[in-house]
């Protein structure tokens, strides 16, 4: 699967349907290859800050061109949002572009990075700030100092967050398939059919309908928020006082059970602390191996910070792991 | 009023020729039904249509030279610059209405029924018949596409491939209204696009195997299709209706009609009807009786209609609603000029497709069936058995629906196909791709209506099932095909630029690109938050639903990694501001004069990880500084190229004094003559100048 292709065709489209989005991704999966689902792709560009999506009208558009400052980040600057040809080219021959010659030898476009599942990292050194504000400004895209940072603490808080989509109707909504969280034991779904059909007890629940899902939480009788997935989860996991995120002190990372990922852009300001999607690796730990997704570049009080506003107190993980890296589901 | 010759000329015009039909085929397609209808639309005072326009006709016929008057006006109305409408399309009309015999054609037939509508003897052509006829279409061609530019519709007289002078007449009445009315369905599962060049006698063959068993073309065309003789000049009508095909169902009288389209909803088992928003109709309110309305939303838009599914309905029995409202031009609505009525209709299928649609959360109608997607099948009653049979031999065998209220006369199963073949007739829509064209399919389309292509994403050439043995040529070199019939155009290393791709009578051009987008883009789809004052301070919360979608300014907006924040919001997230340093050389914190210790200032780990070999210049300072036995001041660095300092920001640092190890007399004697000499960066200068001064006294 050609991650870097796919971006280049959103950067050069701009917008779309998600059926053409899915048409791309299914044309670019080779035959018989066992890549993600094409949803969890668009949620891993997402992620890296390259699209946003409005699942109401169901389309997606390419996010604006963005130059993005890391904490952590060894004098790198990450390139997020769109790639377009025009911009990487001009951002590689900055010694020939007589508006920007000036910072060639202090902005340099580093070799692509590859990463699994996602398209290539690009990096651009910078001695300063502001040279990279000026290179922006002069190629008229975003220049996003310390993005992951910025973006976390902006973000409302999860409680804000299920708020804006409290319902005006007192009941759950139709839909195909309605399933409610359970206990989320590692190998088992999340979300489970509801043998009694019973929709009023509180909880969180995932209405299906073919291809796309809604997610809503049902916090007492007649009193429903729909959000996103990791919003309701996070909410379920607050209601029960379970806390799952784990802060690695050893790497400076943290530790999120793929079956709990976190809410769109909780998840996004932790992506864009290096510009990588989690790597995925099998943790042993009781009751049982569960399948972690592990965040770089995460900082004890970026972490903290994060786990504060979804209601989570961090733990470390076990002192002796049995970590079977990339073992994706 | 009592029409005379003039009126019936004129009232023809404005039937037949119209600026709704600007840039779509215009026939002056007159038989009786029609006549009837134009009489009745213009209040003309006549008991039989067909009797008026030819007694208005026949007071001009004269027998030494027929159609002499109407060349004569023809002239006089070219010389005067043709600002009106054609002053002899009567005498056509009548041509026309002469050619509309079900029973074949031939001249002797034709001539004779000519002569008698025009009040002539015999049964062979009249005198000066040959370049009269000829004169005054080739008249009424200029008038459309020279002084008209097309804007009252396209010409499509012609006697190519007829017989010699009947071909003009011929070439009006291969289709009828009623014929020309269902093209769109056929177009449509042929899979074909609005304006696509296909080869007419392509289109003759396919519209020959896809009307086969259907009764709802007119016993003109099945008797067309079958006469070779006619075979040239339906397939210039085809290629012509498709070449100017604008993607819609328009009624008989060449009005834009909205087709209705079979949902089902699966949780009440119940049949619901529903529209995809033609652009002309986008924004609009229309009124059927006192119970329905249906209100269109943006154009391209899927929605539901409140119109019930009876077995009327579903034999494409059409409804008339009248315009109610309102005018809207806006966003996603660009109507304009609407009709004051339209039909709804579901055309006329023994066999209706849908398929999961989460737009509607509901199975929606497809044209055909779509390779291992769940299908629900509605079939005529009478046609369940062979349905039956041909999902079998298309995939497993069909699984009767019966959770399902659909009106009687029709049966219902699940299906999936997983094979192809090539099915015939009634049935042909559940075999995938069964009836559709070669078509370009799949590739990263940066617009698929202009086929422009990435060009690493060049599409593939699906073959026609029914065509597979034709030629195919990218840029007139053979391509072969693989097994499944499909050329992936991506392999043969195309160059930007335009590429023909050729197909049997199919022919695609083709455009990739390197590049398309030409500069900055800027945020569309965005989260947005408002900043308000919270017993702990501010907080911030989402503006509508927490989800991306087009937002007014507020204080935060955020991107992908593009944040804009007010100031307030900002209040909220000020800027870190990591202390960093330079890595290469060595590293000091001092603290008060005396105290000192060497750093380990390394790149960040997740750097040193990555697959590929980078080499960081710089690196946070904070690791450098946990476990310090004292209050860290400065950073110093030791370099070839210099030695530097950087003031520390006070911070939270954990003095434990675990590593006072590394701090001894020793190495501040060490490090003074380093200090002695190092530069500060701007702004900490005298700062630095006073503490060195310090440290050098202290000495």
């Amino acid at each position: 699967m050609n991650y870097d292709t796919l971006l280049q065709w959103v950067s050069e489209r701009g917008s779309g349907s998600l059926t053409s989005f899915r048409q791309a991704y299914d044309w670019l999966t080779p035959a018989g290859a066992d890549t993600d689902h094409w949803t969890w792709a668009l949620q891993s560009l997402q992620a890296l800050g390259h699209i946003e999506v409005d699942w109401d009208r169901r389309r997606w558009e390419v996010a604006p061109s963005t130059v993005a400052t890391i904490v952590g980040g060894g004098g790198y600057a990450l390139l997020c949002g769109a790639r377009p040809r025009w911009f990487l080219r001009r951002l590689g021959s900055l010694a020939t572009d007589p508006d920007l010659e000036h910072l060639a030898d202090s902005i340099v476009l580093e070799r692509p990075v590859p990463q699994d599942h996602g398209p290539c990292l690009r990096l651009m050194t910078l001695d300063e700030g502001a040279e990279a504000a000026e290179v922006c400004a002069a190629l008229g895209v975003a220049y996003s100092p310390f993005a992951a940072d910025q973006l976390l603490r902006l973000l409302p808080s999860l409680t804000d967050m299920l708020r804006a989509g409290r319902r005006e109707e007192t009941s759950l909504p139709g839909g195909v398939f309605p399933t409610r969280m359970g206990l989320g034991e590692p190998g088992r779904p999340v979300f489970a059919e509801i043998p009694d059909q019973d929709c009023t007890v509180p909880g969180a629940y995932c209405m299906a309908l073919f291809d796309t899902r809604r997610y809503f939480y049902l916090h007492r009788p007649g009193d429903v928020f729909e959000a996103g997935r990791g919003e309701v989860v996070y909410a379920e996991l607050r209601r029960r006082g379970r806390h799952v995120l784990r802060w690695d002190s050893g790497d400076g990372s943290l530790l999120v059970p793929s079956r709990f990922r976190l809410p769109q852009l909780y998840e996004r300001a932790a992506v864009l602390r290096t510009g990588l999607l989690p790597g995925a690796e099998t943790i042993a730990m009781p009751p049982g191996p569960a399948l972690f997704l592990r965040y770089r570049n995460i900082d004890r009080a970026f972490a903290e910070y994060l786990g504060r506003q979804l209601g989570q107190q961090l733990a470390e993980p076990p002192a002796e792991m049995e970590a079977d890296n990339d073992s994706r589901a | 009023m009592v029409p005379d010759e003039r009126a019936w000329s004129e009232a023809l015009r404005s039937w037949f020729f119209r600026p709704d039909l600007a840039g779509r085929s215009a026939y002056l397609a007159v038989d009786e039904e029609t006549l009837t209808a134009i009489a009745r639309e213009q209040c003309f005072d006549v008991l039989d249509a067909t009797q008026s326009l030819c007694r208005v006709v026949r007071y001009r016929v004269s027998p030494r030279s027929p159609l002499g008057w109407w060349v004569s006006e023809a002239i006089r109305w070219r010389a005067a610059g043709s600002e009106s409408g054609p002053p002899f399309l009567s005498v056509l009309a009548l041509t026309v209405l002469a050619a509309t015999i079900d029973d074949g054609a031939n001249d002797r037939r034709y001539y004779r029924r000519m002569n008698k509508l025009l009040g002539l003897p015999g049964d062979t052509m009249p005198r000066d018949f040959y370049s009269d006829i000829q004169q005054l279409w080739t008249y009424l061609n200029e008038w459309l596409t020279e002084t008209c530019q097309g804007q009252l519709g396209t010409a499509t007289a012609t006697n190519v491939g007829g017989q010699a002078n009947v071909g003009w007449a011929q070439s009006q009445t291969l289709l009828r209204p009623s014929d020309r009315v269902r093209l769109p369905l056929f177009f449509t599962a042929l899979g074909a696009h609005p304006g696509q060049l296909v080869k007419g006698d392509l289109l003759v063959r396919r519209l020959r195997s896809w009307s086969a068993g259907e009764r709802t073309f007119s016993q003109r065309l099945a008797a067309v299709l079958k006469d070779p003789s006619l075979s040239e000049l339906l397939a210039a009508a085809l290629h012509s209706e498709l070449a100017h095909w604008d993607g819609t169902l328009r009624d008989e009288a060449g009005r834009v009609a909205l087709k209705l389209l079979l949902a089902f909803h699966e949780r009440s088992g119940q049949l619901q009807a529903a529209v995809q928003v033609p652009e002309q109709l986008a924004g609009t309110e229309w009124q059927s009786g006192p119970d329905t309305r249906v209100s269109l939303g943006a154009a391209g838009e899927l929605q539901l209609v409140n119109v019930p599914v009876t077995a009327d309905l579903m034999d494409g029995l059409p409804r008339r609603t009248e315009f109610s409202g309102p005018d809207i031009s806006g966003p996603g609505h660009r109507v304009r000029n609407h009709p004051s009525t339209i039909t709804l209709v579901m055309p006329r299928r023994d066999v209706h497709l849908l398929c999961p649609d989460d737009r509607l959360a509901r199975w929606v109608d497809v044209p055909s069936a779509l390779l291992q997607r769940p299908h629900l099948v509605l079939v005529r009653s009478e046609l369940a058995a062979a349905a039956v049979a041909v999902i079998a031999e298309l995939g497993d065998a069909a699984r009767p629906f019966r959770r399902i209220r659909c009106p009687s006369g029709w049966a219902a199963f699940r299906f999936a196909p997983t094979r192809l073949a090539v099915i015939d007739g009634p049935l042909a829509a559940l075999s995938p791709r069964g009836t559709e064209l070669s078509a370009l399919e799949g590739g990263l389309p940066i617009s698929q209506r202009t086929r422009i292509y990435l060009t690493d994403g060049a599409p593939d050439l699906v073959l026609d099932l029914r065509e597979q043995s034709g030629l195919v040529t990218v840029d007139g070199a053979e391509a072969s095909p693989d097994t499944v019939g499909r050329v992936r155009l991506a392999d043969l290393g195309l160059s930007a630029g335009r590429h023909s791709v050729n197909v049997g009578g199919v022919r695609y051009q083709v455009t990739l690109v390197d590049e398309f987008a030409r500069g900055p883009r800027d945020a569309g789809f965005s989260f947005a938050f408002n900043v308000r004052e919270s017993p702990g301070g501010t907080a911030t919360i989402p503006v509508g639903v927490s989800a991306a979608a087009r937002h007014g300014p507020s204080d935060v907006m955020v991107s992908g990694a593009a944040i804009a924040a007010s100031p307030a919001a900002m209040t909220r997230a000020p800027l870190p501001r990591p202390a960093r340093v330079r890595v290469g050389g060595r590293h000091f914190v001092l603290g008060r004069p005396g105290q000192v210790v060497m750093a380990n200032v390394q790149p960040p780990q997740w750097l040193r990880s990555l697959p590929v070999r980078l080499a960081p210049h710089l690196a946070d300072v904070a690791p450098a500084l946990r476990g310090l036995p004292f209050a860290p001041e400065w950073l110093l660095r030791v370099a070839q190229s210099g030695n530097t300092v950087s003031a520390l920001p006070a911070g939270p640092q954990i003095h434990d004094g675990l590593s006072a190890a590394n701090s001894s007399a020793a190495l501040w004697l060490q490090v003074l003559p380093y200090i002695a000499g190092a530069v500060a960066e701007t702004g900490e200068a005298a700062l630095w100048s006073q503490w060195q001064q310090a440290a050098l006294d202290a000495r």
